[in-house]
């Protein structure tokens, strides 16, 4: 097939600048495509919007007490420092002798001890940006921006994230979504994304 | 902004609350406006997952999916004023992850039974669903690849460079996908000589 041909059909050359001899063969094709467009459904079936919002809702109503189910089900890795252990260890004890005693959720536990906050800092080589944002978990997925302080293209900043996986992007120029090239790995979001994956380790130092 | 470059003219949100007004409620609580949501894109999500799947019962299914599917990781959605183009890109890894293994030729003629009623003549009306019979199995003989490439081309209608952003693909190699699908429909042009 001639490439102008497909140049035109691309949209890259109007049908005018054809030669003489592709203009019957441009015709054709233009009137396929017509065909092409119109062969199939132009909007979706009576009575799929029904069957959907049935899916969706039935979704809504479930989503809240599974989500709950599997916050108090999901296994949660704690590392905690050997002092804190043998407290937390402790409160186990004195709830199982029956004491009144206040023992904290797992997520309190995660926030309180080995789920303290560590400023990691990001950085993304962006020479030709004039802005670049991070987005991520730790964020909740909103952008924060990045700065260039020396003007040498390097973007920097400093952000308290809590010690577990996360995942994030930078943004540029607020439309265009980098995956950090430098990541220590990444993970498919199933949407045709890369994102990047930091690992942040809990503070060593003991209590 | 939607994230859909031509839903304006086929079917996209014409008039109420803007998408991302529309996912912050959804998200704040307010769960039956992702009906909204529904509406606005129902048709162009069936149209590509009609001509991707070649069955219509497929491509409902991908549609329902799709919105169930996003309705579960809204709160993913980077670009809320963009929500069309996430709930389509969703639709599209549905239909490539569903044709994977799937052989060719797998076409049902029910979806061109659905086809717009032709006014008129029953003859040509006649000879014209022959050719988009025609039309839709040559579709389904192209690779997944080819024919994704071939319908966001002209069908969607999105240029090559709208494509390389929503498919993580390169517009050199796009358009490599949709050079050859139109090499393989050649055979097609025979009836408009």
């Amino acid at each position: 097939m001639n490439r102008e041909l497909h140049s035109f059909l691309d949209g890259e050359i109007p049908r005018e600048s054809l030669p003489e001899d592709l203009q019957s063969e441009a015709a054709a094709w233009q009137a396929l495509l017509e065909d092409v467009r119109d062969a199939g459904s132009d909007a979706a079936p009576v009575g799929l919007e029904t069957r959907v919002l049935q899916s969706v809702r039935a979704e809504a109503s479930s989503s809240a007490w599974v989500r709950a189910m599997r916050w108090w089900t999901r296994p949660r890795p704690l590392r905690l420092p050997p002092l804190a252990g043998a407290l937390a260890a402790a409160a186990v004890v004195l709830l199982l002798l029956g004491r009144q005693a206040v023992v904290p959720g797992p997520g309190e536990v995660a926030t309180g001890l080995s789920g303290q906050a560590i400023h990691v800092q990001f950085a993304l080589n962006a020479p030709d940006a004039s802005t670049v944002a991070i987005s991520g978990d730790f964020t909740d997925w909103s952008t924060v921006g990045l700065s260039d302080a020396d003007g040498d293209g390097v973007w920097t900043v400093r952000i308290p994230v809590k010690p577990g996986v996360h995942e994030y992007m930078f943004l540029i120029d607020g439309t265009k979504w980098i995956t950090d090239p430098n990541a220590e790995r990444y993970e498919e979001d199933g949407y045709g994304y890369r994102n990047a994956v930091v690992a942040v380790a809990p503070p060593t130092a003991g209590i | 902004m939607t994230g859909l470059p031509h839903e304006a003219q086929r079917g996209g949100p014409t008039s109420g609350p803007p998408d991302g007004e529309i996912v912050r409620r959804v998200l704040s609580g307010q769960p039956d406006e992702y009906a909204v949501l529904v509406r606005r894109y129902k048709d162009v999500l069936y149209r590509y997952a009609e001509r991707m799947m070649g069955r219509p019962d497929d491509a409902e299914d991908i549609v329902q999916q799709a919105f169930v599917k996003g309705f579960q990781s809204l709160d993913r959605c980077r670009d809320p004023e963009k929500v069309g183009g996430w709930l389509f890109r969703i639709a599209v890894n549905l239909c490539k992850d569903n044709l994977k293994g799937r052989h060719r030729r797998e076409v049902s003629l029910d979806a061109v039974g659905t086809l717009r009623a032709e006014g008129g003549n029953p003859e040509v009306a006649s000879e014209r669903t022959e050719i988009r019979e025609e039309i839709y199995s040559a579709l389904q003989d192209l690779s997944p690849e080819q024919r994704e490439a071939f319908v966001l081309k002209h069908v969607e209608g999105w240029s090559y460079e709208e494509m390389s952003e929503r498919l993580d693909v390169s517009v050199s190699a796009l358009k490599m996908r949709v050079h050859r699908a139109r090499e393989e429909l050649q055979v097609l042009l025979q009836r408009y000589r």
